[in-house]
């Protein structure tokens, strides 16, 4: 830069901050700082926040510097977005979209067990350990099974749930891939009771109290094959496991103080 | 490179990606320019308290913020801009003077 160039910036930016002199101000307008006001006008404007300035590829490399952060629980953001892959908003919405509603899948099916288990806790602890053949709502497409028999025209899946004060407790894991080795084991055991029960022996789940709320006809229902209590790396959460859409089941862990999903995997 | 989006600040992600550019820019501005620039247009101090607070003076400030404001518009790649199409926010009703020497 010219000294030239710096008199013109010098002149245009104190016009933009009223601090010219006498002198300065009563001079002829020039172009060249007319210029001058208008492009420190912007870089003024853009640093205060109420002008957008920023090159669009700029932002998106910024935008996919912070989901790759995020994504990968990366705390240097800025190395990473120097190197950053620029990535079109329209796949990044959806993919968060994705995200989002398995969330909130989750958290629903969640809510809607334990609204659904709570009603049977009376049942239970009223002294029975006897099949109870209806839950209180008396609905057709509702039947819980204690310890009996399993329904007349079963379901092909059913949801293994545990009242909310004896749900099963998987124990403590630090990684959540030990904790689907839990789960598997769980779930094997799981379909061993029910043969058992098939067979008439009538033995429950491991602490004898867990209920199994066939839901084959709920569709609120009928994809959420196990719910349990679990430790995962220090937080306690609520273990949900589900029937994928394409085959295969998928185990997501919820933060039982925030219902946030902590953790998924494919099992 | 594309043209800068220009407009009205944006409102979530694309708002806080726009702010990460702008503080990079301004990170990448000498100190000594860039404490100038953030006094006058951030803390909002005139000429004199920014030459009080440095213990430099004013018409150093006044260097300083002008050779701030200058490369951050060339960090932002503001010369790319269509000119004189902005919103004023001028301190001053006066003409600008022009550029010869006095």
């Amino acid at each position: 830069m010219t000294d030239h160039d710096q008199r013109l910036d010098d002149l245009a930016s104190a016009y933009l901050d009223g601090e010219l002199s006498d002198e300065e101000r009563a001079r002829e307008v020039d172009e060249a700082v007319l210029e001058r006001v208008d492009r420190l006008r912007v870089a003024r404007d853009a640093l205060v926040g109420e002008r957008v300035v920023v090159d669009p590829a700029r932002r998106d490399r910024a935008i996919t510097a912070a989901l790759e952060a995020f994504d990968a629980g990366a705390v240097d953001a800025d190395s990473q977005g120097r190197g950053g892959e620029v990535v079109a908003m329209e796949r990044v919405a959806t993919r968060h979209s994705a995200r989002r509603a398995a969330q909130l899948t989750a958290i629903a099916a969640a809510v809607a067990m334990i609204a659904l288990a709570v009603p049977f806790l009376g049942d239970l602890d009223s002294g029975s350990d006897q099949t109870v053949m209806s839950a209180p709502t008396e609905s057709a497409d509702q039947r819980v099974l204690a310890d009996g028999a399993p329904s007349a025209g079963a379901a092909p899946e059913s949801l293994a749930v545990a009242p909310s004060d004896e749900m099963a407790d998987l124990g403590s894991f630090n990684e959540v891939a030990d904790l689907a080795t839990a789960v598997r084991a769980r779930l094997d055991g799981a379909a061993a009771d029910v043969e058992t029960s098939s067979g008439g022996s009538g033995a429950g789940g491991g602490n004898g109290k867990e209920l199994e709320i066939c839901a084959a006809e709920r569709s609120d229902l009928d994809t959420v094959v196990l719910a349990a209590l679990a430790e995962l790396d220090g937080r306690p959460v609520l273990v949900l496991v589900r029937d994928a859409e394409g085959g295969g089941r998928t185990l997501l862990a919820l933060d039982l103080e925030s219902c946030a999903v902590v953790a998924s995997q494919e099992l | 490179m594309a043209s800068p989006a220009i407009g009205a600040p944006s409102a979530g992600i694309e708002g806080y990606a726009d702010r990460v550019v702008l503080d990079a820019a301004l990170a990448e501005l000498s100190e000594e320019f860039r404490v100038a620039v953030v006094l006058r247009d951030l803390c909002d101090l005139d000429y004199a308290e920014i030459a009080e607070v440095l213990g430099i003076p004013p018409g150093t400030v006044r260097s300083r913020i002008a050779r701030g404001r200058s490369q951050l518009a060339d960090r932002l790649d503001v010369g790319n801009q269509p000119m004189r199409a902005q919103r004023p926010r001028d301190h001053t009703s006066s003409t600008p003077p022009t550029g010869s020497a006095p």
